[in-house]
């Protein structure tokens, strides 16, 4: 350490000799310089002057004050004036050469000044060795030369700058070849140094005497610097000494982790806390890792990879759990610090420490713990605190307090003005008068607040306050809470609307009600009963309801409270009636009552009874009445009952009357539904006799009308006339048989209802011309004219019965025309779904009378004046029956007797609604 | 001159049939049966055929399957004679294979138009 201060006290010592000689000669330059700076001055001076006299051409002066110059050779050097005074002219180098003698002999230590030139006219003006070398200088180009020299035995700053010629010099000049601009030589101007000398000696003394002062001050610090230096190091190692106790009291201890070998070496202390021997610490990283706990393992590796390798930052802090020897878990809080990079820069070696927080980890733990214990306590009572230091303006809410006002709590909380408005205008107004009370008197307030915009499960809130003091009882803030109370208002409120509900009820009942405690002392009564009793409520109230009116009996007996059904009823704990007995009025008049009393049980056990009771005089005097009524009633009822008895034998025998004649009746039907069985089969059994009968009918019929129609014909020969009529006479009656047979069939199947229906499309306007063919022989003989007026229509019905019945009906119309014209006409009826078949002759037509039984079986019309003409008497009945159950249509007739008739078949274009 | 086959076992009906087609024209092959009409029918070629139906043994419908059966038949006309008003006669006798009816009783003046306006409406 001495050997250190040796060092740096010669350091020091150089460090300042340089300092000196470097200001020394920093005051050196400073000093030539300024002489030089002088002596430019001075030399500019002189060239001044003589430019001026120059540019005058010189100057006459009096040769009586100066001799003429010698060295100039002008005619016009001397002069005389007109009065008589010797004039020579002063050319600028004399001028300046006689101004250097004046100031040469001013001073011991002149300044001399010098013209100089190679080409003198002067002998003085010569150059002197150092001159010569400026000259050579000035050829050369150079336009200043200066140095310090040695003049006199004295040291002088010469300078030495050119003359350049002008104009003005070659008046003297020119004679020695100069040109302008040539140097001619130059002006020398030397400054004594002396002066100068001495202001440096006196500067050199102050900035040694500074040096030296602060050489002293250096080597001062440096000396109490070094001493200490040697202290501190006896120190650190006390410190060193001292840290690994403070380590310990403070439940630290170190580490120390090389990452290039991955040793690690613990503190043995760190070992002791965890119960571990000092072999038994782990030595490396990864088997300290088999101690951290699982939980805490991707935490420490991501700080180590991410801090320690990536970004080569030292760690803090970071807590994990340490297994201890015992097999509990210890909370340590490590911290790292890098101490050492290797070659490239990568961390190489790490310290650090381990602290054991377990306590602090114990009480944050206790602290969290108890915190939601508050927490939750305020969320289960919904309440909510708050605190307000009035002097900073610092506001804090709880975090129910926040949930209760649907504030987010992750914000700061608003301030007052902006909570208030979380109130009704009414409830916010009495929060602010309470609010000033408190703070300027210290009261405390609880008041009931209303929120402006409540929810279902906050509209009221119980808001507490109370201020708060310093020692000297200054209140400086308040501190509070706020209460969800929405459930107990409702409760209240419900509570309110029931009291008042039952005191309607009771109010509006007839009946007395009162109720007493387990004494009988009346709690409550009711109007009525009041009003019957003629008491106040307030006489009643807690008095004993037996001996204020239920003291005595009707007949005037006392009633002794122990057998009133009231007393029964609170000893016995159930319901007890009274009937027939009386109540006492005020006015000490009796009325009859039934009373119930009813005992009131809480939790088991009789705390009172509530007496209904209503007044029965009104009562008994209509069961009076009711009585009487029902005797009499009841007379009559036996009178009608004997006469309902006697009503109710004869009716019985009627009816054994009645059932005798339903029995003959019943046998009756019985027989009769046997001899409709029977006459059903005869019915078949016809229906069988006609088919058959006609069908064997016929075949001898073939041969009668085939073989008499060939004959007529005249196919096996001629014949008479006569024989002609007769064979005629068969072959037509044959065809009358025939026809007959055909339309008795017909009629059997329609009648039983086994008529064939074929139903095919055809057009109506061919249906017409095939029913007209058969009679053209006929009309033509009898000479009628027919008109046809029909239209193309499809038809979907029976063909072959529709023919039928319009053969029938042009037959008919044939057979009864004796003159004039048949017309048949087809055309769409107004409905438009069937067609009507009219035909229309000019005969003998129908009497009105017979018109109803035109379309029955077998009639003939008698004609009166006409043969009967030959028919079957079936025909218009079959049509009708074919065109109304086959054709689904209708044969309708008008006529006017004497001048023909109309028929009209009326056919739906399709039968049963299928398309036309 | 053209041979027609009546199939008939009424001799009056028979003889009617004969008079109307004898007198236009036609020569008669009586058969009297249905298996005889069926031998004339393959035999004899006929131009048409009168078919009666009600006929005993085989019946005139079967008669007319069975000519239609052989070869070369299946082109004759062949015209029934039904009785009047037998339900549901009309289909049967197409279904068996005739061209067409005629009714009885029949009738010698009109049998012959009757006959042509059934053959000419079969024509293809």
């Amino acid at each position: 350490m001495r050997k250190h201060f040796a060092y740096f006290i010669a350091a020091w010592t150089l460090i300042i000799a340089a300092l000196i000689g470097w200001n020394f000669r920093i005051e050196r330059v400073h000093i030539e310089e300024q002489a030089r700076i002088e002596a430019t001055a001075i030399w500019d001076h002189n060239l001044s002057y003589r430019k001026w006299v120059t540019a005058v051409g010189g100057v006459y002066v009096r040769r009586d004050r100066i001799s003429p110059n010698p060295y100039l050779k002008r005619a016009d050097r001397d002069k005389k004036t007109t009065d008589g005074i010797a004039l020579t002219l002063v050319n600028p180098a004399y001028m300046t050469s006689r101004v250097f003698d004046i100031i040469r002999q001013e001073s011991d230590l002149p300044i001399i000044n010098r013209i100089v030139s190679e080409k003198h006219f002067n002998p003085r003006n010569g150059p002197d060795e150092w001159e010569a070398r400026g000259l050579r200088a000035f050829a050369g180009g150079a336009t200043e030369v200066s140095d310090i020299t040695v003049l006199t035995g004295q040291p002088y700053l010469r300078l030495f700058k050119p003359m350049i010629t002008t104009e003005g010099c070659l008046k003297c000049h020119g004679e020695q070849g100069y040109k302008i601009g040539d140097v001619r030589g130059g002006i020398s101007v030397a400054i004594p140094m002396k002066h100068y000398y001495e202001i440096e000696s006196k500067s050199r003394k102050d900035i040694v005497f500074v040096f030296l002062a602060l050489w002293t001050v250096g080597s001062g610090a440096g000396a109490v610097y070094f001493s200490g230096q040697k202290r501190s190091s006896r120190l650190l190692q006390e410190s060193e000494a001292r840290l690994s106790l403070a380590l310990q009291a403070g439940n630290a201890s170190w580490w120390e982790w090389d990452l290039r070998s991955g040793a690690i070496r613990f503190s043995p202390s760190w070992g002791e806390m965890l119960g571990y021997a000092p072999r038994e610490l782990p030595s490396s990283y990864q088997e300290w890792k088999k101690l951290v706990h699982q939980e805490d393992l991707d935490r420490l590796d991501d700080v180590i990879r991410s801090q320690v390798f990536a970004s080569k930052s030292d760690f803090h802090n970071l807590e994990v759990r340490i297994l201890a020897k015992d097999g509990q878990w210890g909370w340590f809080s490590t911290s790292g610090k890098i101490v050492e990079l290797d070659a490239r820069g990568n961390p190489a070696r790490v310290i650090g420490t381990n602290i054991d927080i377990a306590d602090r980890k114990r009480v944050e733990q206790e602290l969290r713990m108890s915190e939601d214990l508050l927490k939750d306590a305020q969320r289960v009572a919904q309440i909510g605190s708050w605190d307000w230091d009035a002097i900073n303006d610092v506001i804090s809410w709880s975090y129910e307090y926040y949930r209760l006002y649907g504030f987010d709590p992750t914000k700061p909380p608003p301030n007052y003005d902006e909570h208030r408005k979380a109130y009704t205008r009414e409830s916010a107004d009495r929060l602010d008068a309470a609010v000033k009370r408190a703070m300027e008197s210290g009261e405390p307030y609880e008041i009931d607040l209303e929120l402006a915009h409540p929810t279902r499960a906050t509209h009221w809130v119980a808001a507490r306050g109370e201020a708060k003091r310093d020692a000297s009882g200054r209140i400086w803030g308040l501190r509070g809470t706020a209460q969800n109370i929405t459930e107990r208002k409702r409760s209240e409120e419900e509570l309110k609307r029931l009291t008042i509900r039952n005191e309607m009820i009771l109010n509006s009942a007839g009946e007395g009600i009162y109720g007493t405690d387990i004494g009988g002392n009346i709690l409550f009564m009711n109007k009525a009963a009041l009003d019957m009793l003629g008491w106040a409520a307030d006489d009643v109230i807690g008095k004993n309801s037996h001996t204020l009116f239920h003291h005595t009996k009707a007949d005037g007996t006392v009633y002794p409270e122990a057998e009133c059904p009231l007393h029964r009823s609170l000893i016995e704990a159930k319901s007890c009636r009274g009937t027939g007995e009386v109540f006492w009025k005020r006015n000490s008049e009796f009325f009859p009552v039934d009373h119930v009393n009813t005992p009131l049980v809480v939790n088991g056990r009789v705390v009172g009874a509530v007496v209904v009771f209503r007044d029965m005089t009104e009562r008994q005097r209509t069961e009076n009445q009711i009585r009487k009524l029902n005797e009499t009633l009841e007379k009559r009822v036996e009178e009608r009952t004997a006469d309902l008895q006697k009503k109710s034998d004869e009716l019985k025998d009627s009816q054994a009357a009645l059932t005798n004649i339903v029995e003959d009746l019943n046998e009756k039907t019985a027989e009769l539904e046997a001899a409709n069985e029977k006459l059903k089969d005869l019915d078949r059994l016809k229906s069988l006799f006609i088919a058959s009968m006609s069908h064997e009918l016929r075949t001898p019929l073939n041969s009668i009308i085939g073989f008499s129609s060939i004959t007529l014909n005249e196919w096996t020969g001629p014949l008479t006339a006569e024989q002609k009529e007769n064979i005629g006479a068969i072959l037509r009656s044959g065809k009358h048989l025939l026809a007959l047979i055909n339309d008795v069939i017909d009629v059997s199947k329609i009648e039983s209802g086994k008529l064939e229906i074929v139903s095919e499309e055809f057009d109506a306007f061919d249906v017409v011309t095939e029913a007209l063919q058969p009679f053209s022989a006929d009309l033509a003989k009898k000479g009628l004219s027919v008109h046809v007026s029909a239209i193309h229509h499809p038809l979907q019905t029976d063909r072959r019965r529709l023919l039928q019945c319009l053969l029938n009906l042009i037959s008919n119309a044939v057979k009864y025309t004796d003159r004039g014209a048949i017309s048949i006409e087809v055309g769409l009826a107004e409905s438009g779904r069937a067609l009507e078949f009219r035909v229309h002759d000019t005969g003998i037509g129908i009497k009105p009378e017979d018109l109803s039984k035109l379309f029955s079986p077998f009639v003939r019309i008698v004609t009166p004046m006409r043969q009967l003409v030959p028919g079957t008497g079936l025909g218009l009945y079959l049509s009708r029956k074919l065109a109304q159950e086959v054709l689904l249509g209708d044969i309708l007739v008008d006529s006017v007797y004497g001048q023909g008739s109309r028929f009209v078949l009326n056919v739906p274009v399709a039968a049963r609604g299928g398309k036309p | 001159m053209k041979k027609v086959l009546v199939v008939e076992d009424n001799r009056d009906n028979l003889k009617l049939v004969r008079y109307a087609l004898e007198r236009a024209g036609y020569r008669i092959l009586a058969a009297e049966s249905g298996e005889q009409g069926i031998e004339l029918a393959n035999r004899e070629r006929p131009v048409f055929i009168l078919m009666d139906i009600n006929l005993p043994g085989i019946d005139g419908l079967e008669t007319t399957r069975l000519i239609r059966k052989s070869k070369g038949n299946d082109g004759i006309p062949i015209i029934a004679i039904t009785s009047y008003a037998m339900v549901g006669d009309r289909e049967r006798v197409m279904a068996a294979g005739c061209n067409g009816y005629v009714e009885k009783p029949i009738d010698p003046l009109t049998i012959i138009d009757q006959i042509h306006a059934i053959i000419e409406k079969s024509k293809p």
